[in-house]
C-alpha cells in the first residue's frame, strides 16, 4: 500500500523528528488532518510518536509477578546461599587466574565414508576454577543447556566431542558458570558478536 | 521526554545505596531483604523483556529466571559494585539466549490483537473501544518496527528510550563507550521510522 501524502509529507515530518530526537504530543493541522482519513498513515504516526516518546511503550507487568518471583526464590535451598558464600572466597582468588589461564585447543577431523557430511569437532577450554562449561553456538540455537563439557580429570581440561555439519561457518562461545562468556582463545577467526564481545568461528 | 540525566542519576545513586543494604541483609541470611529488590526491579525487568522478546508469557519467565540467577549468584556479587548493571547484564544474557528472530516473529504474527489490547495495571477506560483499537494497532506496529532492528540497536533503543535510563548507565550495562550508544540511539531512530515506511501493510482494513 503506498499513500502519496505519506511519502510527501508524513514520512519526512517523521525522519526529521527521529533526527532531532524530538517527540511532539500532536502532529501539525495538515498531517492530522490527513490521518482522520488514511487510517494507514494515523497508525505508522501513532506508531511514529510512540517509539520517539518511548516512555509509552513501557509495559507494566501482572501485579502478581513479583509476588510469584519472590515466592520461587523462597523454594530455593537455604544453604545455597551459605554453600555458595564459602566458595566465594575461593572464587574470588581465582578468578584472576582464569582469565589468564584460558586456554583452548580445537582440533577437527572428518568422519569416513556415509557420514562424510558430519565433522567431529573436539573443543578443549583450560578454565582450572570452573563449575560448569557449556559451549553455545550457532548449531544448538545458543542453548545452554545442550553442549555441556566435561572435566573428567578434574583438573580444569574441559572438553566436549560434538559432529557437525561441515560446510558452514559456526559461530560460538563458551559459557562458565552460566555467565561468563568467553571466545575460544585458539580459534583461528574471531568476529564480532553483536554485543559488544567477540565469538569464535568454526570453519568446517 | 525522558527526565534529565542529572536527576536520573541523582535517583540512581539512592537506589543504588538501598540495593546495597538489601543485598548486604540477604546475604546475612535475612532472604525477606531481597524481596524488596525483586518489587523494585520485576517492572523495568519485565518491561525490558517484553520489548525484546515480544511476548508477555516469554517475558514473565525471562523476569523469573533473572532473578532466580541473581539469587543463586548473589554470593559471588562483589559488594564494592553497583547491583543494578549486573542484574541488568544477568537479564540481558538470558535474553540474549531467547532471541529466535523466526520464532518469535512467526509468534508475533500469530499473536492476536487482543494481547496487545490487555495491558495489566492501565487503566480500562472503556469508552472509547475504536480508539483502544487504533492504539493497540499502532503500538504493534512500534513492536514490529523494533523487532527488526539489530539487536544491539534494540538494547540500546528500550534500555535508554523506553525504560528511560541514562546515556552513562545504559553504557555501563552493555559495555559500550557512551559515544557509542548515544550513536546507536541515534541511527536507531532513524531506522525505526524506516521500518514503518516498510510495514505500509497493516492489516485488514488498512
Amino acid at each position: 500500500m503506498s499513500c502519496g501524502e505519506w511519502e510527501i509529507r508524513v514520512r519526512p515530518w517523521l525522519e526529521g523528528l527521529a533526527e532531532r530526537g524530538e517527540a511532539p504530543e500532536l502532529p501539525p493541522e495538515d498531517i492530522a488532518a490527513h490521518a482522520r482519513g488514511c487510517q494507514s498513515c494515523s497508525r505508522r504516526i501513532q506508531a511514529g510518536l510512540l517509539l520517539l516518546r518511548g516512555a509509552g511503550l513501557r509495559r507494566e507487568p501482572d501485579p502478581e509477578l513479583a509476588f510469584r518471583v519472590s515466592e520461587r526464590l523462597a523454594r530455593e535451598p537455604r544453604r545455597a546461599l551459605a554453600a555458595e558464600r564459602k566458595g566465594l572466597r575461593v572464587a574470588l582468588a581465582a578468578a584472576a587466574v582464569l582469565l589468564v589461564a584460558l586456554t583452548a585447543g580445537l582440533l577437527t577431523w572428518r568422519f569416513p565414508g556415509a557420514e562424510a557430511r558430519l565433522v567431529e569437532v573436539h573443543l578443549v577450554l583450560q578454565a582450572p576454577q570452573a563449575k560448569t562449561v557449556s559451549v553455545v553456538g550457532d548449531w544448538n540455537a545458543w542453548d545452554p543447556s545442550r553442549d555441556r563439557l566435561r572435566d573428567p580429570k578434574g583438573d580444569g581440561t574441559w572438553e566436549i566431542r560434538l559432529r557437525l555439519r561441515r560446510g558452514e561457518d559456526l559461530r560460538y562461545q563458551f559459557l562458565i558458570d552460566g555467565e561468563r562468556w568467553v571466545p575460544d582463545p585458539r580459534a583461528p577467526l574471531q568476529v564480532d558478536d553483536g554485543f559488544g564481545g567477540t565469538s569464535s568461528v568454526l570453519q568446517i | 521526554m525522558i527526565g534529565s540525566e542529572k536527576n536520573r542519576l541523582a535517583e540512581r545513586k539512592f537506589e543504588d545505596t538501598q540495593d546495597l543494604l538489601a543485598i548486604q541483609e540477604t546475604l546475612r541470611g535475612d532472604r525477606r531483604a531481597f524481596e524488596g529488590v525483586v518489587r523494585r526491579y520485576t517492572p523495568v525487568l519485565y518491561s525490558l523483556a517484553y520489548r525484546l522478546l515480544g511476548a508477555r508469557e516469554e517475558a514473565e519467565e525471562a523476569v523469573q529466571e533473572t532473578f532466580l540467577r541473581a539469587f543463586r549468584a548473589l554470593p559471588r556479587f562483589r559488594l564494592g559494585r553497583r547491583f543494578h548493571p549486573w542484574l541488568y547484564a544477568i537479564a540481558l544474557n538470558y535474553l540474549r539466549t531467547r532471541y529466535r528472530r523466526e520464532r518469535r516473529r512467526a509468534a508475533l504474527r500469530a499473536r492476536p490483537l487482543e494481547e496487545a489490547l490487555d495491558v495489566p495495571g492501565a487503566p480500562q477506560t472503556g469508552a472509547d473501544p475504536a480508539g483502544e483499537v487504533e492504539r493497540a494497532a499502532a503500538e504493534r506496529l512500534a513492536q514490529e518496527a523494533l523487532e527488526g532492528l539489530p539487536s544491539r540497536y534494540r538494547e540500546v533503543f528500550v534500555l535508554r528510550q523506553i525504560e528511560g535510563l541514562a546515556v552513562r548507565e545504559v553504557a555501563e550495562i552493555l559495555g559500550l563507550p557512551e559515544g557509542t550508544v548515544k550513536s546507536f540511539l541515534h541511527r536507531g531512530r532513524a531506522l525505526l521510522i524506516a521500518r514503518l515506511a516498510d510495514e505500509g501493510v497493516i492489516g485488514p482494513g488498512a
